[in-house]
């Protein structure tokens, strides 16, 4: 019989076409295409390439004058205010180290630079906490030094289940200007409006930022203090890295409506939206450069206000992200604060920086000054967020600071 | 018997001879008449779509931007303080060609920028400022580019065939360094406070044996470039700078990046050979230090200060030929 060798072992009934075995070739040909293919562009073999992409290690960002972090799960960070008078019975002068040396860019001229205290601690940190210990107890003046200079070190680490402040408000204060009560009833009142509406409170004393003036009769020179103001912000912007906001406040002002929550007061999109002045001259009146007209306000990152003459800075917001804590550290260059045409020291900066610079004035706005710098001055009114006099002089400003404590007070009681 | 006046087919066969012959261009000739309003609707769409910017329709869009894009400096003062000589036009050229290939080979885009001196930039406050310019020009020429390769003219790509992908920035953690403690030829603070090396690398660049190198750099697209970009020039700055900043926009930077962590935290460093290598010619101060000068199979060569008192021609014609030597096949042996 013509049976065909394949069927034995096929059971089909009809027989292959004459072409299977080409087909079958032709599938053969596919998969090794495909194979092929899969080689190509998926390359399998990568898997087991084990390529070294381990990150180098770098040093960890560290505070301004040391390489030490002190750990605190209190959002309200604040030196020890009871130690006002020690501190003033020190005087700056015990407070910072003097290191004479050469002029770097002028080797004839000797130059004194001060160091914090940081600078010789020793680089073990079990040991200098030991030894700062028994300085403690030997005595308060010590004590209160150790307080001083452990200050710059300390930074906020929440406990698990902590919910982490969105706002912080920073203010600078000076044991030279104000008596210890005043400067309690001040740190007081950002307390109690932190703790109302879970904020962050982050508070440092004047004389701990020498180091960066350099000369501590800057001390005394009332626009030379207002950078202090700047190397503040960034020390909190360290200490709380994940807050959203910054506040500073100056030392010079209460939050009188304790109530008023800052986000929906001012910081959310539609209400600064609505408040933010758009095409403001930086320079009022008439100044040529304008705040832009075209500006979401999500995409703020600096809220400013003006007094009749100029920008002010006592009290503003600023981001606690990348572009602000560029915007802080540009405005706070040495360039800047050694610059001779500067009559009004960061705030100049500042109008000069909003002036040169579009992108970070695209990032910046103006508010009315009623809404976070309502001055003292026949402006302040029952039921407003806040009130300041930093333009106030000597003894009259421990006087506003208890006139406004007893407003406080009875607002309190209402 | 019957009669039949039966058709000489029948009905069936009938319908099937002599119908039309229904082809597939037929059909659809006739779905297009019939549908011809909606035809129409759905071509003006599919043009607007792919041909236009209207609001409202999705575009479908193919992503034609390279992802590197090369930015040539050429002509840099030529043609206004003197005539351009038949060299330097040479050295353009061979200059222009090479980097036209080698962006060609992998992809890239080449933009080539017009560096003649012109009046804005003639005030001695304003020279050489005109890179920061360029560069944010660029940037929104190629507005979904990543990354930006500035070369000065006078380099030279000698292994075209390797792709700054494979070369460094898909390991670019490894390959970069980014604090200054092994080589610090300015003498710059090596620790200054609030740095974050966490941060992605933005710019890359190299330091010679006078410091910041920005004769071949990269520059990524993110805020923080637009910031740079913003700040780099400063009146203030520059007014109390100018007379040490030699370099102008490089000693900016450095300045820059001595003084201010968030400028730091984003700069990584390339050894100077990887993508700026220099002929002997150029820090001769340093002629015995091998860290700094072209070796075969170097990437780039840089002949940097070259048009102060050395043979730019020269030099070129040598890396050329080189080049061409280097990459020689045995069997081209004509060649």
């Amino acid at each position: 019989m013509f049976k065909p060798k394949y069927s034995n072992k096929s059971k089909t009934i009809l027989p292959l076409p004459a072409t299977f075995n080409r087909i079958s070739h032709r599938r053969k040909l596919a998969i090794i295409i495909i194979f092929i293919i899969v080689i190509w562009f998926i390359n399998p073999l990568s898997l087991f390439n084990f390529k070294s992409n381990t990150l180098k290690l770098y040093p960890k960002a560290h505070p301004l004058t040391s390489n030490e972090i002190i750990e605190l799960s209190s959002q309200y960070l604040y030196p020890p205010i009871e130690d006002a008078p020690l501190l003033k019975q020190l005087t700056p002068t015990k407070l910072i180290k003097f290191v004479k040396g050469k002029d770097s860019n002028n080797p004839d001229q000797d130059r004194t630079k001060l160091i914090s205290l940081n600078a010789f601690d020793d680089p073990d940190p079990i040991k200098q906490k030991a030894k700062e210990e028994e300085e403690n107890k030997l005595s308060d003046l010590d004590k209160a030094k150790n307080h001083f200079k452990n200050q710059d070190k300390v930074r906020f680490k929440p406990k698990s289940g902590q919910v982490y402040p969105e706002v912080i408000i920073v203010t600078t204060v000076d044991f030279d200007k104000y008596s210890l009560d005043s400067l309690t009833k001040i740190v007081q009142n950002r307390v109690d409006y932190a703790y109302r509406q879970n904020y962050g409170i982050y508070v440092r004393w004047y004389q701990e930022f020498l180091p960066m003036l350099n000369n501590i009769e800057d001390l005394k020179d009332v626009e030379k203090i207002k950078w202090i103001r700047l190397y503040c912000i960034r020390a909190a912007m360290f200490a709380f890295p994940k807050a959203k906001w910054i506040w500073f406040l100056d030392q010079d002002g209460f939050i009188m409506d304790l109530n008023k929550n800052l986000e929906q007061y001012l910081l959310n999109a539609n209400t600064l939206d609505s408040i933010m002045l758009r095409e403001q001259p930086l320079i009022p009146p008439h100044g040529l450069i304008k705040t832009y007209k075209n500006v979401k306000s999500e995409a703020i990152k600096l809220i400013l206000t003006q007094s009749e003459q100029k920008l002010e800075t006592n009290s503003f917001l600023i981001k606690n992200d990348q572009v602000g804590k560029s915007i802080i550290e540009i405005w706070s260059d040495s360039l800047y604060f050694n610059y001779g045409s500067f009559p009004y020291g960061p705030d100049s900066a500042l109008t000069h920086i909003l002036q040169w610079h579009p992108f970070i004035l695209s990032k910046t706005t103006i508010v009315p000054a009623k809404q976070i710098n309502t001055s003292h001055k026949s402006k302040y009114e029952e039921g407003d967020f806040m009130v300041q006099w930093s333009d106030c002089n000597g003894i009259e400003c421990e006087k506003i600071v208890s006139i406004y404590q007893d407003n406080l007070d009875k607002l309190k009681d209402k | 018997m019957t009669t039949s006046y039966s058709l000489p087919y029948d009905q069936e066969d009938y319908t099937k001879t002599f119908k039309p012959k229904s082809s597939l261009s037929n059909q659809l000739n006739k779905f297009i008449l019939q549908n011809k309003k909606i035809i129409l609707f759905i071509i003006t769409f599919i043009i607007l779509s792919l041909f236009t910017n209207v609001p409202y329709i999705p575009h479908l869009k193919f992503n034609t931007s390279p992802k590197i894009v090369i930015i040539l400096a050429a002509n840099e003062g030529g043609g206004v303080l003197k005539w351009k000589s038949p060299q330097e036009w040479s050295v353009e050229r061979s200059s222009i060609a090479n980097k036209k290939h080698y962006a060609k080979l992998h992809g890239y885009g080449l933009t080539i920028k017009d560096m003649t001196i012109k009046k804005r930039y003639s005030h001695e406050w304003r020279e050489s400022w005109e890179k920061v310019d360029i560069l944010k020009q660029t940037m929104r020429q190629f507005p979904n580019t990543e990354w930006f390769w500035w070369l000065d003219l006078h380099t030279y790509i000698m292994e075209p065939q390797i792709s700054l992908e494979q070369h460094f920035l898909e390991n670019l953690n490894n390959q970069t360094y980014r604090t200054l403690e092994n080589f610090n030829p300015l003498n710059l603070r090596k620790d200054i406070p609030y740095v974050d090396y966490t941060q992605p690398i933005d710019m890359i660049i190299t330091q010679d044996c006078g410091g910041f190198n920005l004769g071949s750099f990269l520059l990524r697209r993110s805020q923080w470039s637009e910031m740079l970009l913003d700040i780099w020039w400063d009146p203030a700055m520059y007014e109390q700078m100018h007379m040490q900043w030699e370099h102008k926009e490089q000693d900016a930077l450095e300045t820059l990046y001595s003084t201010q962590p968030w400028i730091r935290e984003r700069i990584g460093f390339l050894p100077l050979r990887k993508i700026n290598a220099f002929p002997p010619g150029a820090c001769s101060d340093k002629a015995d230090d091998p860290q700094y000068f072209f070796k075969n199979n170097d990437f780039v060569v840089n002949m940097a200060g070259c048009e102060w008192g050395r043979d730019c021609w020269g030099e070129m014609e040598h890396y050329k030929a080189l080049s061409k030597k280097l990459h020689k096949r045995w069997w081209k042996f004509w060649s």
